[in-house]
Order: C-alpha cells, then sequence, then structure tokens
C-alpha cells in the first residue's frame, strides 16, 4: 500500500532583532524544484539585514562590519519533495540586496511533500552567515560566505543558547571547518547542540601560538606603533611598493593589529538578538608552528606569513620582511612555552576550551634504515621526527594544562595517509569529516553544547 | 659491479623533482649513510597550488661505493626514473659496462635551513 503523502507549507515563521526591523532579499534556490531533501538539508538562502526604525544603520548597529553580507540559509525540518513557490524568487539584484522586503513570518516560500507526520514542524529552520570582507572593494555576491574574507561564521538559528568555537589554524582547517560547499553545512548538520562557529584563514597572518598572543595582547596604542613603523618602513624602502606589495601590506596590517578573539560577534536568532557573544571554545594546529618565525627586530612582535605568500607578493615586502624582521627559531620546548602562554592568556578571556590538532607524524616517502649519519638532533633536521616530537610535545601540555589534542595523526593512520593525507597537511573529505566529528565529540565530552531542552 | 641511482618515486603524486645540491665527487668513495643529493620535491610544479605542498629529501647510500659519473648536474629538474649517477663497487671498473642493479639508497625528508626572500 502506497504511504499517505502530506503536503506540508513551511512559513518563515517568528524572527525579531530586538528594536530593530527585519529586511531580507528574494530567496536563491539551492536546489531544484522537486528536489527531495533531506531533514537539514539547505535549500535556499536570502541576504538579511537589521535596520533602525527610521533605516539608518548607526555606528552602534549589530553586524556593523558584516552587514552587506549578512545572510540566512533556510533547511528542510524533515525530509520531503520540496516545492518552491513562484514569488520566493525575485531574480537578480532583488534577490541578493536586503532592503526590499520585510521579514513576514507567514511568509510560505515553499512546501514539502511528506510521508508521515509533520509533529510540530511548520516552518524552515534557519542558518544565519556572516563575515567581514578583507576589503569593501572584495565584493562577491555569487552564493553564501563568498569572496576574501577576514572572518567566516554561520551558527543555528533555531535557539540563542550556542556555544562559540572559533577555528584558528591553518589550511587544513579550512575544509574541516567549512566542509565542502565552503559554508560550514557539515560542521552545523553534524553538531549535537547549538552552535556558532568562527573561522580565521591563515593567509594574512598564520595564527601560531606567539602569534596569536602578540596579537591579544596589543593594545591601541602598540597596534598604532606598529602601523607607524610599517608605514614608514614600506615607503622608506628601496624599492617603490607596487600593486601586490599594498594588497599585502594592507591584509598583513588589519591581521596584525586586529585579533579575531577580540572581535565583537554579535548573533540573531528565533530567540532575538544576542549581542557581542563570548568565545568559548578554539581550536588550533600544531601545523601552524613552524620551527621558525620571524620576529620584528624594534618592536619585538612576532609574525609568521607562509613562505608561497610572501614569494608571490612586490620586492617591497620582501625587503620590508628582510630588513625589519629577524628569524626566530624555535625549539620544540620553545613551542610548548608559547601554547601554554596563549592558553592561558585565552582562559583569562574566558576560553573554556583549547583543542589543538596534532601532525601526521610518519611519512610514507622515507625509508630511513639506521639514523647513524645525522649528527645534529634529530628533530631539527628530519621533519617526520619533528612532528612526533610535537605531537608528545602535546601529550606533555596535556598533562599540566586543559588542553585536548584532536588527534589527527591516528585518524590518518587509520583511514590511510597516502590516500587520505597525501601531502601531510591537505586532507580528503572523509578525513575532514572524520575530524570535524572528532572535534565535536571531544566538545560534547567536555560539556561545550547546552543540554537540550526538555 | 656497476650501480645506478635514478630518481626514485618518493611521493605517488610527483613528477619531477628537482637536484638541489650534489654532495658527493666522482670519483671518490662514499661511505654507507653519506649524503649524496638533496632534492626538492614540489607537487604544484606541474599546476598552480594554493599552500603548495613543498618537501625536501635527501639521497643517502645504503652500501659503500664509488661516484663514476654524475648525470645531473645541480639546479637541474629531474623525471622521476631518470638516471643521476653512475657507481661502482670498486674504483678501477669500466664504466662502459650495463648496470647490475641500482644503488641502495635511503630517502630522507629534511628541514631546510630559512632563507630570506
Amino acid at each position: 500500500m502506497a504511504a499517505l503523502v502530506t503536503v506540508l507549507d513551511l512559513s518563515l515563521g517568528p524572527l525579531t532583532g530586538d528594536n530593530f526591523v527585519i529586511y531580507r532579499s528574494g530567496l536563491r534556490w539551492l536546489v531544484s524544484d522537486g528536489h527531495v531533501c533531506r531533514a537539514g538539508e539547505p535549500i535556499a538562502f536570502c541576504n538579511i539585514g537589521l535596520r533602525s526604525s527610521d533605516g539608518e544603520i548607526r555606528s552602534t548597529a549589530p553586524f556593523l562590519r558584516e552587514q552587506t553580507d549578512f545572510q540566512l540559509t533556510l533547511a528542510a525540518p524533515m525530509p520531503g519533495t520540496l516545492h518552491q513557490l513562484p514569488d520566493a524568487s525575485r531574480g537578480g539584484w532583488l534577490d541578493q540586496l536586503d532592503r526590499y522586503q520585510h521579514w513576514s513570518e507567514s511568509f510560505i516560500p515553499g512546501s514539502l511533500d511528506i510521508t508521515g507526520g509533520a509533529g510540530n514542524q511548520s516552518r524552515w529552520r534557519l542558518i544565519f552567515s556572516a563575515g567581514e570582507r578583507m576589503t569593501e572593494l572584495a565584493e562577491d555576491r555569487s552564493g553564501r560566505l563568498t569572496g576574501w574574507r577576514r572572518i567566516r561564521r554561520a551558527w543555528h538559528g533555531e535557539r540563542s543558547d550556542h556555544g562559540t568555537l572559533a577555528s584558528l589554524g591553518t589550511c587544513e582547517q579550512n575544509g574541516v571547518f567549512l566542509g565542502e560547499q565552503h559554508d560550514f553545512s557539515e560542521l552545523l548538520a553534524a553538531s549535537p547542540g547549538s552552535l556558532h562557529v568562527i573561522h580565521v584563514g591563515d593567509e594574512n597572518l598564520v595564527p601560531a601560538a606567539a602569534v596569536l598572543s602578540d596579537r591579544m595582547r596589543r593594545d591601541a596604542g602598540a597596534n598604532a606603533l606598529l602601523a607607524a613603523d610599517m608605514t614608514q618602513a614600506v615607503l622608506g624602502g628601496p624599492v617603490t611598493p607596487g600593486p601586490a606589495d599594498w594588497h599585502y601590506a594592507g591584509s598583513a596590517l588589519s591581521a596584525l593589529t586586529r585579533c579575531p578573539l577580540s572581535e565583537r560577534y554579535d548573533l540573531l536568532s528565533r530567540q532575538g538578538l544576542s549581542p557581542s557573544v563570548a568565545v568559548n571554545a578554539v581550536v588550533l594546529s600544531v601545523n601552524a608552528e613552524p620551527k621558525v618565525i620571524l620576529r620584528h627586530r624594534k618592536l619585538g612582535y612576532r609574525a609568521y606569513w607562509h613562505r608561497f605568500r610572501v614569494d608571490t607578493t612586490g620586492q617591497a615586502i620582501r625587503n620590508w620582511l628582510n630588513v625589519s624582521f629577524e628569524a626566530l627559531s624555535r625549539t620544540i620546548d620553545d613551542i610548548q612555552t608559547d601554547l601554554r602562554e596563549l592558553c592561558k592568556l585565552l582562559a583569562e578571556r574566558g576560553v573554556k576550551h583549547v583543542l589543538i590538532m596534532n601532525a601526521l607524524s610518519t611519512s610514507g616517502g622515507e625509508s630511513i634504515f639506521t639514523y647513524a649519519p645525522f649528527s645534529q638532533a634529530l628533530g631539527d633536521e628530519l621533519p617526520s621526527v619533528r612532528m612526533k616530537e610535537l605531537n608528545l610535545m602535546l601529550h606533555d601540555l596535556a598533562e599540566e594544562t586543559d588542553i585536548a589534542i584532536v588527534d589527527v595523526d591516528s585518524i590518518a593512520a587509520g583511514l590511510g595517509a597516502a590516500a587520505h593525507l597525501p601531502d601531510g597537511v591537505h586532507q580528503s573529505g572523509p578525513m575532514q569529516d572524520e575530524v570535524r566529528g572528532e572535534i565535536l565529540h571531544i566538545l560534547e565530552q567536555r560539556d561545550f553544547f547546552a543540554p537540550p531542552r526538555a | 659491479m656497476l650501480l645506478e641511482l635514478s630518481l626514485p618515486l618518493i611521493n605517488p603524486h610527483m613528477a619531477h623533482a628537482r637536484v638541489d645540491s650534489i654532495l658527493v665527487r666522482p670519483d671518490k668513495k662514499i661511505a654507507i649513510g653519506q649524503a649524496i643529493l638533496e632534492l626538492t620535491v614540489d607537487l604544484s610544479d606541474q599546476f598552480p597550488h594554493d599552500c603548495p605542498p613543498v618537501s625536501y629529501y635527501r639521497l643517502c647510500a645504503s652500501e659503500a661505493a664509488w661516484l663514476r659519473h654524475l648525470a645531473i648536474a645541480a639546479g637541474e629538474k629531474a623525471a622521476v626514473g631518470t638516471l643521476l649517477a653512475t657507481f661502482s663497487k670498486t674504483s678501477d671498473e669500466a664504466v662502459e659496462n650495463c648496470a647490475s642493479r641500482a644503488l641502495r639508497t635511503t630517502v630522507v625528508g629534511v628541514t631546510r635551513q630559512w632563507q630570506p626572500w
């Protein structure tokens, strides 16, 4: 006997932003009409905006630096076949600019053909995303969280009791956090509780522990001094800066003088506006800890950029780095000290959970039969030994602090590093899924998530 | 007995390697464990790559032999399987003969010293 099919009209549902009026664009569909949806699958998105009743955006407004790309995704509350309503999408700029429609909780953008009961589900699930552009010139409205951004973030929109998790590492964390669509879909779908996730890329400044600590310690005065010194050094050097130098200088200066742990993160959910939420947990990576980082000769601050980024910039920046900085070589103990200091600073900021991803500690490309020919300390010469030492250092650190180790090394070994981590850093999709699951598991074990409602 | 050293397939994704330095000289004896060549394997050397996976390796001898002929110079790029050098077990063996087998080597990933730009 065929199952009974019910047409379930799903509304946008209530959404209020305290004293602000909520505007939205038309919807952009992510799946086609007639698509068979999974529960939780993103099906459409729009841009939204919060305006004062007079239509102004004041300097105290929430999402101030993210207003242009504040987005909302509708996700299916249950499995079903989608029927799009024709008025939901208006096409063109009207689906990209938030200023032409008010939020209406009774508006029904589409329905689902479902089998079985709908329970109390009568509206789409909400997922919000936002991200400050690296520069206003980096406009890219082609999709969700597209374009060059200082920070990308997303959160569940049904409840306001979010745990806030920040990803501060190297490119290995991009896929783990952002997922295959670069929109955090997988992480949010797999999360056992309300989650607000922040991802900061490493292109502007690699967040080694020492670098991050210095950023957290610098106040406005120190940042102004840093900016003045950098300006003088780049402009006063022997080479006239070219376009690549200016781009690099702008992004580097922005990263050096701002800190992702000091940013204002506003949230909006069905339960209203939550201004300036605190970061509760961070995920770091031991791959962000190279042996050598840079130290400014005069001001003493530490910084590090990937060599391949510097190689492709202009001579003025390379000259600035060569002249103004010295190479700071670090032992494993030095890196442990840097991580310990960072953990202390994070705790002072209210961060309760520090997770550190360890590194692949073996190399399939090696065939070492004896270590006798290597005269130096092995870890200084052999990366595979250094990675083992770094991983062991994390265990020592875990003995004396409350960090949690995300055992990437073990996950790679289990899946097969040759197939899933061929260069030691860049993971396959299945491996990203495993690492993502492990991070969520650790957070759940540490009571990071608010308990489910009765 | 003549022995050949060819560029090994260190990583299944590599096609080439750059010979950065040659650490032995022709007609000199190499000892077990002695470094012969230093290589750079850049998996982005065929296609542009954000965050290029670049690795550095050292080829070391796992047996004693005499270096008789170098087929490559420092700075040159070689394809996997390219003959890099010929060795012999004795110092006076004629190098015109065919090699009997590959030189036994150790492949070691290494860290390079920091270089300014």
